[in-house]
């Protein structure tokens, strides 16, 4: 072969992508909608640890959480993931589970599909893998089959490993409602421990005829205008399934401002509340023509009928170009210019935030804003840190991703220190920030809206 | 440029961005990650993108950087080392996807934005922030050393 048949060979070779290139946007944009969750370092670890102990009481006390596990036993070690569910555990407390038990072989890797909790928005699949090859892991590697649209998409999906074998896919459709799961196509590889499983070519497909219950939605219309900071808000309508639910709202094209986020709740005839539960897309997933979609916790398994939706708060961005949302920090005056009413600049220091590889401190510069109008508490899903997006722009107009983003203690007179950290670098004297909302209020008189 | 345009863009070039990240830095699942990364870099900053037209330019920039940014990250870790210009023999004797993988890596980019994801030579000057004439001066010294004759045909 000369070098020129080596060439078009090569280019032919290059022509054939990877099957896990196919979800390279979705896996973007997903990590794109969770960036704005980074939290202040402390912060999530005490939200874990709350939230760790609560699973390990509710695992001890709930009888119907007990119940499940007993029907299905492969939901035991699942449960760890499961706690990070919040819908999809109450599914399960409820026995909304479909017990499979299937078990096959392909080319020494042995997967055994243990459960279904599926709607027709929402499919968690719990499935046990082993494989006959000493210091291999098995993972997933691919869907397929009914999780498919037309076009061989598969929507958002994230699969969750708990170790020994088990694992949970999770598959989220934002665009379309599952028709049928059937058949039910995953790919795992036997995966040399230490390496990618992008590289491993020891694959194999299995395929599931299941005969899964896809339960559709309770869907309850709302329908009807409410204004928040001067803009209007059409609330649509909610839909509700067993393992997750969406309110549906758009915003007036006459607004002076994006809408950009609620503060909002369902509560039933028992107080029982059900707050905003993000979706692997966001909290809030815009489906252009000014429509959002705000995914909450299910009241599916609500005891009572009644259910009140509470709007708590909202956040607007105003509209414009780009550069009105601009905030333009001097580091060498100490001053901010392109702030809102509710937002100050308090200063900036650079603080140690990681060690090199020779050993030496890694330093960010932190920026700090003092932010008021905001609740008194903070909880996972608050909007409240992510007042500026996740970029700044140096002296020299390049753009880069913000580190990290998060809020300190609440003071004593009601606001909230807001943390910006770029990176180590950046020597400049002057850097460009870009508000996320311009304007907003969490400290309104609650609207509560009967829905059903 | 909407969240939709971004993604339906960045759906379409993302094979391309593949293969030249694949030849940038020599293995699959490195190129996948840098794709994401990429996309994902993207997706941060997509609205900024005031000139839609350069869309493909702006984010295989994007993708350049972060493939450089993998390969100081890798800094001394094993893997292909890079040849000197000045080895022309051993280049010679090398099957072509080594050969390309082991050129100096400013030749190499040029050779996979070139021809193996098609891009124009002013869209390769401009993803490499280059005067054209220098691009083209390294497409020539890297098909030499590769001992490839290539028409503009085959870009």
């Amino acid at each position: 072969m000369d070098r020129k048949e080596e060439f078009d060979a090569l280019r032919q070779e290059l022509e054939r992508t990877p099957a896990e290139l196919e979800h390279s946007v979705t896996r973007a944009r997903a990590r794109a909608k969770h960036h704005r969750r980074l939290r202040w370092a402390g912060i999530p670890l005490a939200g874990a640890a709350a939230l760790f102990l609560a699973f390990t009481l509710m695992v001890n006390v709930s009888t119907s959480f007990a119940a499940a596990v007993a029907e299905v036993p492969a939901l035991g070690p699942l449960s760890a993931a499961l706690r990070w569910r919040g819908s999809v555990r109450t599914a399960a407390e409820h026995g909304y589970v479909q017990a499979v038990g299937e078990s096959q072989t392909v080319n020494g890797i042995t997967m055994t599909l243990d459960y279904l909790i599926a709607d027709q928005k929402k499919v968690s699949i719990g499935y046990t893998a082993s494989c006959d090859q000493p210091g291999r892991t098995v993972k997933c590697v691919g869907l397929g089959g009914g999780l498919e649209d037309q076009s061989g998409w598969i929507a958002a999906f994230d699969v969750i490993s708990t170790g020994q074998g088990q694992s949970l896919i999770v598959v989220e459709f934002q665009d379309r409602l599952l028709a049928d799961l059937s058949p039910l196509t995953i790919t795992l590889a036997a995966v040399p421990d230490g390496t990618s499983a992008m590289d491993c070519q020891d694959r194999a497909q299995f395929t599931f005829e299941v005969e899964a219950v896809l339960t559709g939605p309770q869907q309850l219309t709302i329908g009807q205008w409410v204004e928040l900071e001067g803009s209007r808000l059409w609330l649509d309508r909610v839909d509700i399934y067993p393992t997750s639910a969406q309110l549906y709202v758009t915003d007036d094209e006459d607004n002076d401002a994006w809408f950009n986020g609620l503060e909002f709740h369902l509560e039933d005839g028992e107080g029982n509340c059900y707050g905003p539960e993000g979706s692997m897309l966001g909290e809030i997933v815009n489906e252009g023509d000014n429509n959002y979609v705000l995914w909450f916790a299910t009241p599916w398994f609500a005891p009572d009928s009644q259910l009140t939706l509470h709007i708590t708060g909202s956040s607007w961005s105003a509209k414009g170009d780009e550069d009105s949302n601009a905030v333009v920090v001097d580091l060498v005056s100490g001053t901010a210019s392109g702030l809102p009413d509710k937002l100050t600049y308090v200063g900036a220091e650079q603080v140690v935030t990681g060690t090199a590889e020779d050993g030496s401190d890694q330093y960010s510069t932190r920026l700090t804003f003092r932010a008021e109008g905001l609740p008194a508490q903070m909880s996972e899903q608050s909007p409240l840190p992510y007042l500026f997006q996740h970029l700044y722009v140096d002296a020299d107009g390049e753009g880069h991703p913000i580190t990290t983003m998060g809020y300190g203690l609440r003071q004593s007179d009601g606001s909230y220190p807001i943390l910006v950290y770029v990176d180590c670098a950046y020597k400049g004297d002057t850097l460009t920030l870009y508000l996320q909302q311009t304007d907003w209020n969490y400290d309104i008189e609650p609207l509560v809206i009967p829905i059903r | 440029m909407n969240e939709q345009q971004y993604i339906d863009a960045a759906q379409a070039i993302k094979a391309r961005l593949y293969r030249t990240a694949l030849l940038y830095l020599g293995s699959g699942s490195a190129a996948v990650d840098a794709v994401d990364e990429a996309i994902y870099k993207g997706f941060l900053s997509y609205k900024k993108l005031r000139q839609p037209d350069y869309f493909s330019t702006w984010l295989t920039r994007i993708l350049i950087n972060v493939c450089n940014d993998e390969l100081r990250r890798r800094g001394r870790m094993a893997g292909l080392e890079e040849l000197p210009e000045t080895a022309a023999e051993q280049f010679d004797a090398l099957p072509l996807r080594e050969a390309v993988e082991r050129l100096p890596r400013q030749l190499r980019a040029v050779i996979a934005l070139r021809y193996f994801s098609g891009y124009t030579l002013a869209e390769t000057a401009e993803i490499l922030g280059l005067p054209p004439g220098t691009v083209s001066t390294r497409q020539r010294k890297a098909l030499d050393l590769l001992r490839l004759e290539l028409s503009e045909e085959e870009n």
